[in-house]
């Protein structure tokens, strides 16, 4: 069986003017591949800077890759008329992506207007059940953005992706700027959907305790390549790369703080890209010359892809 | 004003009450406010205010001075002018083509600039280049004196006057609508909007719109004042409504002469200008701090 969302190896760079003629040319993303499932939550971590976001563009198709392909069950992005109806985004912060103009209900409305034949009596009703499927009463529907609390708001940007039903969702750093209690409940509310609905996650973070909770599949992106990838279980229990050791040595712990203060400050330091090294090696405990003269190849470890050479 | 308190973000208040709210706290707005209601009630219902016909001549009393004058006329509390017309009654049924005439130049402008405007911050690249040079161009010369030609070339009437003033009021509003745009063409929400399906003019009317309206409106309001001195201004050079038309800035142009002998036929109609002007002026600096973001913060 194929699967639900599929990306071959694609890769962006970005042109910046620099002077008056000269153009520089940086490359975000480098070769990444990936595959999603059906009712899968695919977690893809990094830091600031790692191209988590500009993935995030590739796969709604804000954007499109330099190179590489992107597949949503098995059809080629480029011959998906659909697309932007079966894979919807939820961006990191609703005040600033959700209208303040608008009324949740006149949200909700617009994708089912642009998208949808319906009659207003049919879009009355998708638009209440949608906003009961994420907790919030249909009197609510007249109020604006701002009348809510975060929680809230999320929520009114989680429905205006469900709107129109979709496969995927992909969720920008969604939970990001809550605080940890209604944190919880948005991620409860997004294991619910997928659970009820099968509707598959594409969910960004750089919050590795947040993996452990909801994800089934994790990808760890470092300077826009992928460092390893696999099931949360077994990447966060057992990880191979020497980059998702720091990141899962980094997480704060409470009553832990000597944790923190062992989180390497000896790799503070500038990202490196060469076409012909390892983008980690400036900073990995473990880097010999060998790291810096070749791109370590994706190895297969049990199931799971390892781009190091001391990986198994 | 220094303890204007901001409703933003209370619980069941919406932007547009939360802006009548906050210009409801600022008092020489709203007085601005009154004056022109005031104003255009009695545009409105000039016929019925005024007790005598702006274009009648009572040729028995020429130049009569204003009601605290003690040589003044019972009937005519404003005095008449050269050729014994009541000045009242003119100045009335003036504000009907002062107010009408500014509202309809500054929706000229507006409609036509925002869509200028939003065109150049929608598009970018050589399009916005070139609408923005010739709004420079527009702008670098005196907006008086680019009347004077437009209307030259068009042929001296109010019509053409309206039409030129237009035209020179536009570069404002081209430019204020371009940076408005280009503002919130960065943020989340028009992005999200994208990915809902909204483009081109949909995307600009439904979603941009009600965002960028509220520079649009101050500007509105102070063009209003704009548009209201320069036609008063081209009607004085006698290029814009033509002498029995009791326009204000005619009025003061066929009364100069007569300065020194009845100063008030000159003094009235160039005191109702500057209420005018001023009320509206003092409405759009209310609207600015009410409507303005920033403000709110600080």
């Amino acid at each position: 069986m194929s699967e639900l969302l599929e990306a071959r190896s694609i890769s962006k760079a970005y042109q910046i003017k620099s002077g008056l003629l000269g153009t520089a040319v940086t490359s975000v993303l480098h070769d990444i591949s990936f595959k999603l499932g059906s009712g899968q939550i695919l977690a893809v971590v990094g830091e600031s800077g790692s191209g988590k976001s500009t993935l995030a563009r590739q796969v709604v198709m804000l954007e499109q890759p330099d190179s590489g392909e992107m597949f949503l069950e098995g059809i080629p992005y480029a011959s998906c008329s659909d697309l932007h109806q079966r894979i919807r985004m939820i961006f990191q912060n609703p005040i600033a992506s959700l209208n303040p103009r608008k009324r949740v209900y006149q949200l909700l409305e617009e994708p089912l207007i642009n998208y949808k034949n319906l009659s207003r009596s049919e879009r009355d009703d998708i638009i209440y059940q949608t906003l009961e499927q994420v907790g919030l009463d249909r009197d609510q529907s007249q109020l604006y953005p701002h009348m809510f609390s975060g929680g809230q708001r999320q929520r009114v940007a989680i429905s205006r992706a469900l709107v129109l039903q979709p496969r995927v969702i992909v969720a920008d750093e969604a939970v990001s700027a809550l605080d940890v209690s209604v944190q919880a409940q948005i991620l409860n509310l997004m294991m619910d959907l997928r659970d009820e609905l099968g509707t598959s996650w594409f969910f960004i973070t750089h919050d590795i305790s947040v993996v452990n909770v909801i994800a089934d599949r994790v990808m760890v992106l470092y300077a826009g390549r992928v460092m390893e990838t696999g099931s949360v279980k077994q990447v966060l229990e057992t990880p191979a790369h020497p980059y998702t050791q720091k990141l899962l040595r980094s997480v704060p712990v409470a009553g832990n703080t000597r944790a923190l203060i062992n989180g390497d400050l000896s790799t503070a330091g500038d990202v490196i890209t060469s076409a012909s090294s390892c983008v980690y090696w400036n900073k990995c405990p473990l880097a010999d010359s060998r790291c810096v003269e070749s791109v370590p190849p994706m190895i297969n470890l049990d199931n799971r892809l390892v781009a190091c050479f001391k990986a198994g | 004003m220094k303890y204007m308190t901001s409703s933003a973000g209370v619980p069941g208040i919406t932007p547009w009450q939360d802006t009548w709210y906050k210009l409801s706290t600022n008092h020489i707005a709203v007085a601005g406010l009154l004056v022109l209601i005031i104003l255009i009630t009695g545009a409105v219902f000039a016929p019925l205010i005024v007790f005598h016909d702006p274009h009648e001549q009572y040729t028995d009393i020429l130049l009569a001075p204003p009601f605290w004058h003690e040589d003044s006329k019972p009937g005519f509390i404003l005095g008449t002018d050269d050729l014994g017309r009541d000045i009242f009654s003119r100045l009335v049924y003036g504000a009907r083509y002062s107010l009408f005439l500014g509202f309809v130049i500054v929706c000229l402008s507006l409609l036509v600039g925002v869509a200028v405007g939003a065109i150049a911050g929608m598009k970018r690249g050589v399009i916005e280049a070139v609408i923005l040079r010739m709004m420079d161009i527009m702008l670098a010369i005196p907006a008086i004196l680019f009347a004077i030609v437009i209307v030259a070339i068009l042929g001296a009437s109010l019509f053409n006057a309206a039409l030129a003033v237009s035209i020179v009021l536009l570069p404002h509003f081209v430019r204020i609508t371009r940076a408005a745009v280009i503002t919130e063409m960065s943020k989340d929400y028009v992005l999200a909007s994208k990915l809902d399906g909204s483009k081109g003019w949909l995307l600009f009317f439904r979603v941009l719109l009600p965002n960028i309206s509220a520079p649009l409106i101050v500007q509105s309001t102070l063009s209003f004042s704009n548009a209201i001195l320069d036609i008063a201004a081209l009607g004085f050079l006698g290029l814009g409504a033509q002498p029995p038309t009791p326009e204000w800035g005619a009025l003061l142009s066929a009364s100069r002469e007569f300065i020194e002998t009845a100063p008030w036929t000159v003094t009235l109609p160039g005191l109702a200008i500057l209420i005018t002007v001023l009320a509206s002026n003092l409405l759009g600096d209310g609207l600015r701090d009410a409507l303005d973001p920033r403000i709110d913060q600080s």
